[in-house]
């Protein structure tokens, strides 16, 4: 039996607004690729909340910001989640 | 240095409680005498950075912002004031900053980045403040840097967030690498208080102070993001792209 994993997603912004936390923790199947997880998250989200994280294509948008404990995540589709951790997630925002 | 700026005793005692910031002194802010730092966009970030950059007497602001001074801009643009509404921005913002210290040179461009004129706004600066609102103007400026080996200091908000990320060519990943492309949800419009900008802002300047005078350490290679909802300081280590289309061979 695979075993699961607590996985704390953290919220800035946009996303924690639609959300309406900052927030949530989940557990997963160990070795879940972060991008069907991420997927996961916005089909529970919907809406508003899947198209600032997924384009047209299904595809993870590369200009959002994710770090995995502090770490820019900068090739998402090649991790995994193999141990419990945080991720961090924010849109773009600029100046003005 | 050719043609370096001396301190002068009126310098000294304008300066004097930050001259006795440790590893501050006469070096310091004599380094902060001699530069030349451009501003882009003055509204409730780059006001705040053009401010505080003249207090702590960097010699030499280029102000660059277009178009002229709207009601709406008054809840955060701190150098802009109600009787120029409706004048270009970026001459309210130097009447007031040149009241606030005479003895500092400010230069306006009444226009904002365009990617005509970064290469030219970035050649004349030793470091450049980016505070624009839409993603092409920072991507015009952060290649501009890069290109010349300018440092920049990005700086951005959304609502009661904010974030910094202090760019020096050829040491830390570009804008691009955190950005590679330009995201399409941005809106110009977006909810702001002032009091938000103006802690980013301060921030940003904070980083610059720190790469020109070596005073502390610069966040090199690492993101700031403020969350002001919770008081709450996230660094995130952020790295270069191998794929990078600008700071990359």
């Amino acid at each position: 039996m695979e075993s699961e994993i607590p996985i704390t997603m953290t919220y800035a912004g946009q996303l924690a607004g639609i959300v309406g936390a900052s927030e949530e923790t989940k557990p997963v199947p160990q070795g879940t690729a972060l991008t069907s997880f991420l997927r996961d998250t916005a089909n529970r989200h919907g809406g508003r909340f899947q198209e600032l994280l997924f384009d047209e294509n299904k595809q993870l948008r590369r200009a959002l910001v994710i770090s995995i404990n502090g770490e820019h995540a900068l090739d998402p589709e090649a991790l995994s989640l193999t141990r419990p951790c945080e991720i961090f997630i924010m849109t773009p925002i600029a100046g003005g | 240095m050719a043609g370096e700026i001396r301190l002068t005793n009126q310098d000294r005692s304008f300066y004097e409680w930050q001259l006795d910031v440790p590893g501050m002194g006469e070096e310091g802010q004599s380094k902060l005498r001699n530069t030349t730092a451009l501003v882009t966009r003055l509204g409730g970030l780059g006001g705040p950075i053009a401010f505080s950059l003249a207090a702590a007497g960097v010699g030499k602001l280029i102000l660059a912002h277009g178009g002229n001074l709207e009601p709406s801009d008054l809840n955060r643009q701190i150098l802009m004031r109600h009787d120029d509404l409706n004048t270009p921005r970026a001459q309210s913002a130097a009447k007031t900053l040149h009241s606030f210290n005479p003895h500092i040179e400010l230069e306006t461009v009444e226009s904002h980045v365009t990617a005509d004129n970064a290469h030219g706004l970035v050649s004349k600066a030793d470091i450049v403040f980016d505070a624009a609102p839409r993603f092409t103007e920072r991507f015009w400026l952060n290649e501009a840097c890069v290109r010349s080996n300018t440092p920049m200091i990005d700086a951005a908000m959304y609502s009661m967030e904010g974030q910094v990320l202090t760019i020096v060519p050829g040491v830390t990943p570009c804008l691009a690498c955190l950005y590679p492309e330009e995201p399409p949800h941005w809106k110009r419009r977006f909810p702001v208080i002032g009091a938000v900008s103006a802690m980013i802002g301060n921030m940003a300047v904070l980083e610059g102070i720190k790469l020109l005078t070596g005073v502390g350490k610069p966040s090199l290679g690492e993101m700031l993001y403020v969350d002001t909802l919770t008081m709450g300081l996230r660094k995130i280590t952020i790295s270069r792209r191998s794929d990078c289309h600008v700071c990359q061979p």
